[in-house]
C-alpha cells in the first residue's frame, strides 16, 4: 500500500490477516444465521436450515482451500470458456429455473438449485482483469471497439439479469464492470458520458416505473410508515428490529423481529436481526470486519505482482464493498429493496460458495504480492 | 495504464467505499440512538398481545351475609381482523359467530373491516358454555378473554336499593352505580409476546398483573324484613291499583340502619330492561300506542320503575308531619299532653278558613286526642303557638332541609320555603306547601321516637374483601340531638294510641305495641283527586326498634285515606317482621280470648285424647257420634280460631247441621256484618282495636276466621272495623 511496502519482494505467503477476517466473518455470519434461522428451524426442523447451511459453510471452505491454491493466472486462459458458459447459463435459467421469489434467478439440478449470477460476478470480474492486463485489448480511451466488446458484455450480463427480474443482481455486474473499467482508465468524451448515462437512467426510469411493485418500493422508502402494511412492511419492520436494538442490543438469540415480522430474516435482512440482537456494537462491529476485509482486498490488489492479479483482486473486493453498502443501505433504508444479500451472513450456498470462491482467489492473489506479511 | 494511474483509482474507489461505510454508521446512529426509542416502542407494541383479565366485581351481601349479588366468571370473545383478512377465512369465522352467539352477520361484517386492528371484541359476557361450543370448532382469527357477569339471587329483591351493571360491569344504578369505585377492582392485564400470526413467541416475556378483586358490600339491609316488606307493598300496589307505584322503607330508629327499602313496581335484576309487573304492562297497554311511541312509552316505564322512589321522589308528607310539630311544640312547652283544644272543623288564619278534614269538627280534644284525631285546627294552633322561627328551626333540626347523604345516587332534598308567613305556617303544620323525601320522614320520625337523636340513615354495614371478610365497619352516625327523652317519651305513648284507638287502627297487629300516624295527601295540583295514602309506624311503641314508612301513590280502587290502605299494610309487615326479630306477642287479660291458633288434626285419635289436645291449645270440643275414634273434624286442621272456639268432631260419617260457613264480611258496615254473621249462625264480636259503639262510617276490614271456612255453630267471629276515610 505505501511505497515502502511496495519495495518488499514476495514472500510467497499467504496473507494471514487476510485469512483471519475471512474465517471471523465466515464464524460471526453463522452464528448470527444460526440466530436468525431459529424461528424457521423451529417450524421447519433444524436439518432444512442450520444443517444445510452447515454443509454450505464447508463447500464454501472447501471451495476457498481449492481456490486459495490454484494458480489464479490460469483463470486467464479459462476466462474466454468461463465467460461464454456463464452468459449462456445465465439465459438458461429464465428458461429453465423455476419460480423463486417471484422472480426466475435459480436453475436447479437434482436436488440442487443454485444461481448462476453469483458466480457470474466473479467470472465478470476475471474477464475484464484479464481484458484489461492484455496489451492489446486494455486501451480504453480510443479505442471504441474495445469499449464496446466490454459493455456489450456488460449488458449481455445485465440484460439476461433482467429476464431473471434480478435487479440486485444486474446493478452489482453493471456496477463492477464499470468500475473495472473506470480503474482500467475508461476515459469517454462527455457527450458519450451524458448520453450513456441518459440512456441508463431511461432504461432504469422504465424498468422502474412500469413494474408496479419496483414504483412501490421506492415510494415506500420516503414514507414506509404509510404503507405499513403493504410494500412499507418489510422496511418498517426492519426499522423496528434495528431500533429496538439500542446501543448493546436484546442480547444474542433475543431478537423478536426475526419471528416472521421480518421477511426473509435470515437473508437479505439478516443486519437487521444482527443489530437487534446485539445492538450498535454489533452492527459497527459487523461494519469494521467488512472495511477491514475490503481494506486488506484492497492491499492484495495494490500489491499484487501483476496487473491481472491487481484487476482481479480489485474486482472480487469490490463485489464485496458493493454488496455490503447496497445490503445495509437497504436495511437501513436508504436504498430500495432489492433483494440483494450480505456475504458471509445470508443463507443460500451459491452466495456462500460463489463468495468463498472469491476469497480463495484473493488469498492466492496475496501469496504473490509484495504486500508486508504479518 | 500505468500502474500508478490504477493504484490511484483503486485508492479513489476506496475512499468512496469508506465514505458510502461512514453514511451506514451515521444512519445506523440515528436510528438506534434518535429514533430508537420510538422504534422499539412501535415494534413492542406489535410484538405483543395485551390480554386484560378483569376484576372480579364485590359481592353485595344483606346484614347477615346473604349474597344479593355476585359475579360470575364468564368470557369475552374477540376477533383478529388483521389475521383473518390474511388467512380468508372471513366468511368461516362470520358463521360461526353469528350462529353461536346470535349477533347479527352485519355487526361481525362491519367488526372484520377494522383490519388496522389486532383485536375487536365481538361479544361480551358470554357463558363458559357458549365460548366452549366455540372454541371446539378451532378458527382461526377467534379469541377469548376472561370476563365476569353479574347475578343477583333474589332477582327482584332491593332491586332500586342494589341496581345493576352494564356489559362492561360498569354500575348502572343503584349501589352497583354509586359503589362501582368499590365493588369493581382494579383490572389485570397479561402482556405476552406473540408473533406476526399471533402465536406466542418462545420467551419469558409475558408480563401478568394480577388483577384486584373489588370490596364485597355488606348492607344494613336483611333480606328477610326485605322480603316481607316486598311481599306486603305489592299486596297493597295491588289491591289498590296504585297509579303511580309505592315505596316503603324498614328502619331501625335506633341507629338509623335501613332493614328493608322497598318500590312498586319493580323488576328483575337480572333482566333490568323487561318489565314484568302485570299492573304496569296493563297501564302500559291502557296507553293505547303502537310502534315506536309504544317502545318509547315502555323505556319511560323501565326508567322509571328503576327509580328509588323512597330516595329520589319529594312529596308532601301530610299528617304524618304532624307528629313533627307535635314533639316540636312539647319539646318547647308550648302545649301540655294533658291540655285541651277545640276543634270546630275550621280555623280562621288572616283571612284564610282553613278546614279540617273532618268538617264538622272533633270538638273538645286533648292534645292526645288532637293527634289520635289528626286533628288540623289542633296542629295549626301548636304552629302558630311555635311561631315560623321556630317551626323552621325544628324543621331543620329534624333535618328536612338538607340531603341525609345517603348512598343513593339522586337523592333529592325537597323544598321548603324558608320565612313563611302565617297561611304557610299553618298549612306547612299538617304536611303540605313543602315537600320532603320519604327518607328524611322517616329519619325525623325516628328522632321523634328514638329519644330524639337525629341518625344519619345508612345503607353501608361494612366492606369486606373479596373473601367475605369485613375489612372496613361503619358505625351508625349521630347527625344531631332534636329533643329530648322525655318529650320523645310522650310522643310514643301518644302514637301508640294513634293506632290503638285514633286514626292508625288499620296497623294494630294483634298482641303487639304498635305506634303509628297516617297520612293521606292530595296531590298538586287540588282537586286532581290524586292522593298519597301513607302510613309511619313504630314497633314496640314502647322501645322501638321498628319503624316503617310506606306510601301508596295515587290508590285507584276506591279507599285512598292512609289509614284504611297504609296502615294495614304496615302493620303486616309488623306482623311478620316482629317475630323474626324474636318478639313474642303479648296478650293482655282482656284480650286473652283472641288469640289465634291453628286448628290441630285429630283425625284418628280417640274422643278423649281429641279432648286433651284440643284443651291444651284453648279450644273446645264437642264430639258427635257414638263411635270410639274422631274420623272428620270441623273445622279442618289448619284452620285459625280463637280460643275457647269449638271443634266438632265426628266419629262416623254423618251429615250435621250443626256447622256454619263463615260469610265475607270486608267492606261492610256494622250493622250489615252483624246481620251477616248472625244469619250464618254465627256470632260475631269486636276486635280487639274496637271498643264501644262502632260509628255507621266504619267498616271491617278484617275479619277472624276468614269467610270460606267451615266452622261449628256459634262460633266467635271477631271482625276488626275503621273508619272508612280516615287522615
Amino acid at each position: 500500500m505505501t511505497d515502502k511496502a511496495e519495495r518488499k519482494e514476495s514472500s510467497g505467503q499467504v496473507d494471514f490477516v487476510l485469512i483471519i477476517l475471512i474465517l471471523s466473518l465466515l464464524l460471526f455470519g453463522f452464528i448470527m444465521l444460526f440466530s436468525a434461522s431459529a424461528p424457521e428451524a423451529a417450524r421447519n426442523g433444524i436439518l432444512s436450515t442450520v444443517l444445510k447451511q452447515g454443509l454450505f459453510l464447508v463447500g464454501g471452505i472447501a471451495t476457498f482451500v481449492v481456490a486459495a491454491n490454484f494458480d489464479h493466472h490460469r483463470y486467464k486462459l479459462l476466462q474466454r470458456p468461463m465467460i461464454f458458459i456463464a452468459i449462456a447459463v445465465m439465459y438458461i435459467v429464465p428458461v429453465w429455473g423455476f419460480a423463486s421469489h417471484g422472480a426466475t434467478r435459480q436453475i436447479s439440478v437434482g436436488s440442487i438449485s443454485f444461481q448462476p449470477s453469483e458466480f457470474a460476478k466473479i467470472v465478470l470480474v476475471l474477464f475484464f482483469a484479464g481484458r484489461f492486463s492484455n496489451k492489446k485489448t486494455q486501451n480504453l480511451t480510443t479505442d471504441y471497439k474495445n469499449i464496446g466488446i466490454c459493455f456489450g458484455v456488460m449488458l449481455a450480463f445485465c440484460a439476461a439479469c433482467f429476464l431473471q427480474s434480478h435487479m440486485s443482481a444486474a446493478i452489482v455486474l453493471a456496477l463492477i464492470s464499470i468500475l473495472m473499467m473506470l480503474i482500467a482508465g475508461l476515459s469517454l468524451p462527455w457527450k458519450w458520458t451524458l448520453t450513456g448515462g441518459g440512456a441508463i437512467a431511461a432504461i432504469g426510469a422504465y424498468f422502474v416505473l412500469t413494474e408496479e411493485y419496483r414504483l412501490n418500493r421506492f415510494l415506500a422508502l420516503f414514507d414506509p410508515f404509510a404503507y405499513k402494511q403493504g410494500i412499507g412492511w418489510q422496511i418498517v419492520q426492519s426499522l423496528y428490529a434495528v431500533g429496538s436494538g439500542g446501543l448493546f442490543g436484546l442480547g444474542l438469540g433475543q431478537s423478536r423481529q426475526k419471528f416472521n415480522y421480518l421477511p426473509e430474516a435470515q437473508n437479505d435482512y439478516i443486519f437487521a436481526v444482527v443489530c437487534e440482537e446485539l445492538g450498535f456494537i454489533g452492527g459497527l462491529a459487523v461494519l469494521i470486519l467488512f472495511v477491514l476485509l475490503v481494506w486488506r482486498g484492497i492491499c492484495v490488489a495494490l500489491n499484487a505482482r501483476d496487473k491481472f492479479g491487481m484487476y482481479t483482486a480489485f474486482g472480487i473486493t469490490s463485489i464485496i464493498a458493493m454488496q455490503v453498502l447496497i445490503n445495509i443501505g437497504v436495511v437501513l433504508s436508504i436504498l430500495p429493496s432489492t433483494g440483494m444479500q450480505l456475504p458471509f451472513f445470508s443463507s443460500g450456498g451459491s452466495s456462500m460458495i460463489a463468495t468463498m470462491w472469491g476469497m480463495g482467489i484473493l488469498v492466492n492473489i496475496s501469496k504473490n504480492s509484495k504486500i508486508k506479511k504479518i | 495504464m500505468s500502474a500508478r494511474f490504477i493504484k490511484k483509482r483503486i485508492k479513489l474507489m476506496m475512499s468512496i467505499f469508506l465514505a458510502g461505510v461512514l453514511v451506514l454508521v451515521l444512519r445506523l446512529a440515528w436510528i438506534q440512538f434518535v429514533k430508537g426509542s420510538e422504534y422499539s416502542k412501535m415494534a413492542a407494541e406489535q410484538q405483543t398481545r395485551d390480554s386484560v383479565i378483569s376484576a372480579k366485581r364485590g359481592n353485595i351481601y344483606d346484614r347477615n351475609m346473604k349474597i344479593l349479588a355476585q359475579s360470575a366468571s364468564a368470557e369475552r370473545v374477540t376477533i383478529n381482523p388483521q389475521q383473518i383478512e390474511k388467512r380468508k377465512n372471513a366468511d368461516e369465522v362470520t358463521s360461526v359467530l353469528v350462529e353461536t352467539l346470535g349477533v347479527s352477520e352485519e355487526t361481525v361484517r362491519k367488526q372484520l373491516t377494522r383490519t388496522d386492528r389486532q383485536s375487536v371484541i365481538i361479544a361480551k359476557q358470554v357463558e363458559k358454555s357458549v365460548a366452549d361450543t366455540i372454541r371446539s370448532r378451532n378458527v382461526v382469527g377467534i379469541y377469548f378473554e376472561e370476563d365476569t357477569k353479574r347475578y343477583y339471587p333474589y332477582g327482584s329483591l332491593a332491586a332500586q336499593v342494589i341496581g345493576f351493571t352494564g356489559s362492561d360491569n360498569q354500575g348502572l344504578e343503584g349501589l352497583e352505580n354509586v359503589l362501582d369505585e368499590q365493588l369493581r377492582g382494579v383490572d389485570g392485564r397479561i402482556v405476552a409476546a406473540k408473533d406476526v400470526a399471533n402465536n406466542e413467541m418462545p420467551y419469558k416475556y409475558e408480563n401478568y398483573i394480577e388483577a384486584q378483586d373489588g370490596k364485597g358490600v355488606v348492607l344494613t339491609i336483611d333480606e328477610t324484613i326485605q322480603r316481607y316488606t316486598e311481599k306486603h307493598l305489592q299486596q297493597a300496589y295491588e289491591e289498590n291499583l296504585l297509579g303511580n307505584g309505592g315505596a316503603a322503607i324498614v328502619m331501625d330508629p335506633n341507629t338509623g340502619d335501613i332493614l328493608a327499602m322497598a318500590v312498586v313496581p319493580t323488576y328483575d335484576l337480572n333482566e333490568p330492561r323487561v318489565i314484568t309487573d302485570q299492573l304496569l304492562l296493563e297501564q302500559l297497554a291502557d296507553l293505547e300506542l303502537e310502534g315506536e311511541a309504544y317502545q318509547e312509552a315502555y323505556s319511560a316505564a323501565v326508567t322509571k320503575m328503576w327509580r328509588n322512589k323512597a330516595v329520589v321522589d319529594s312529596y308532601e308528607p301530610g299528617s304524618t308531619f304532624k307528629t313533627i310539630v307535635a314533639a316540636a311544640a312539647l319539646e318547647e312547652g308550648v302545649a301540655a299532653p294533658y291540655e285541651v283544644f277545640r276543634c270546630n272543623g275550621v280555623r280562621q288564619v288572616a283571612n284564610r278558613s282553613i278546614h279540617c278534614w273532618n268538617r264538622s269538627g272533633h270538638g273538645e280534644e286533648t292534645f292526645e286526642q288532637g293527634l289520635m284525631n289528626s286533628c288540623n285546627p289542633f296542629v295549626m294552633e301548636l304552629a302558630a303557638r311555635l311561631g315560623a322561627e321556630r317551626f323552621e328551626r325544628y324543621f331543620k333540626a329534624f333535618g328536612l332541609t338538607e340531603k341525609t347523604g345517603f348512598t343513593i345516587p339522586g337523592e333529592s332534598s325537597g323544598t321548603f320555603h324558608e320565612k313563611i308567613g302565617v297561611v304557610d305556617l299553618a298549612t306547612s303544620s299538617f304536611g303540605q306547601t313543602f315537600t320532603i323525601t320519604p327518607l328524611q320522614l322517616i329519619s325525623a320520625v325516628s328522632a321523634v321516637v328514638n329519644g330524639g337523636n337525629l341518625m344519619k340513615p345508612r345503607i353501608i354495614k361494612a366492606y369486606t374483601d373479596a373473601n367475605g371478610k369485613v375489612i372496613e365497619a361503619f358505625e351508625p352516625e349521630l347527625v344531631r340531638n332534636v329533643i329530648s327523652e322525655e318529650t320523645s317519651k310522650q310522643m310514643r305513648q301518644m302514637m301508640e294510641k294513634v293506632v290503638s284507638g285514633g286514626t292508625g287502627k288499620g296497623g294494630y297487629v294483634e298482641g303487639f305495641r304498635i305506634g303509628g300516624k297516617t297520612g293521606t295527601s292530595e296531590k298538586l295540583p287540588r282537586g286532581s283527586d290524586k292522593y298519597i295514602a301513607s302510613f309511619i309506624g313504630v314497633a314496640p311503641a314502647d322501645n322501638p326498634q321498628l319503624i316503617c314508612l310506606l306510601l301508596l301513590d295515587e290508590p285507584n280502587a276506591g279507599a285512598t285515606g292512609g289509614g284504611a290502605i297504609a296502615a294495614p299494610a304496615v302493620g303486616r309487615i309488623f306482623e311478620d317482621v316482629l317475630p323474626y326479630l324474636g318478639y313474642q306477642p303479648q296478650y293482655t287479660e282482656e284480650n286473652a280470648d283472641q288469640i289465634s291458633v291453628t286448628v290441630p288434626n285429630v283425625t284418628g285419635l280417640t274422643v278423649q285424647e281429641a279432648l286433651v289436645k284440643l284443651d291444651e291449645i284453648g279450644l273446645k270440643i264437642n264430639p258427635k257420634g257414638n263411635g270410639e275414634t274422631v274420623t272428620k273434624q270441623i273445622p279442618e286442621a289448619g284452620t285459625k280460631l280463637h280460643k275457647g272456639s269449638v271443634v266438632i268432631t265426628y266419629t262416623q260419617e254423618e251429615e250435621t247441621k250443626e256447622t256454619a260457613i263463615v260469610p265475607d264480611v270486608i267492606g261492610m258496615n256494622y250493622q250489615n256484618a252483624k246481620a251477616a254473621i248472625e244469619n250464618a249462625g254465627l256470632i260475631m264480636e269486636l276486635d280487639g282495636a274496637n271498643s264501644g259503639k262502632i260509628p255507621d262510617d266504619y267498616i271491617a276490614v278484617s275479619q277472624s276466621p276468614v269467610a270460606g271456612g267451615e266452622v261449628a255453630e256459634k262460633t266467635k267471629t271477631y271482625v276488626k272495623f275503621v273508619k272508612r276515610e280516615t287522615n
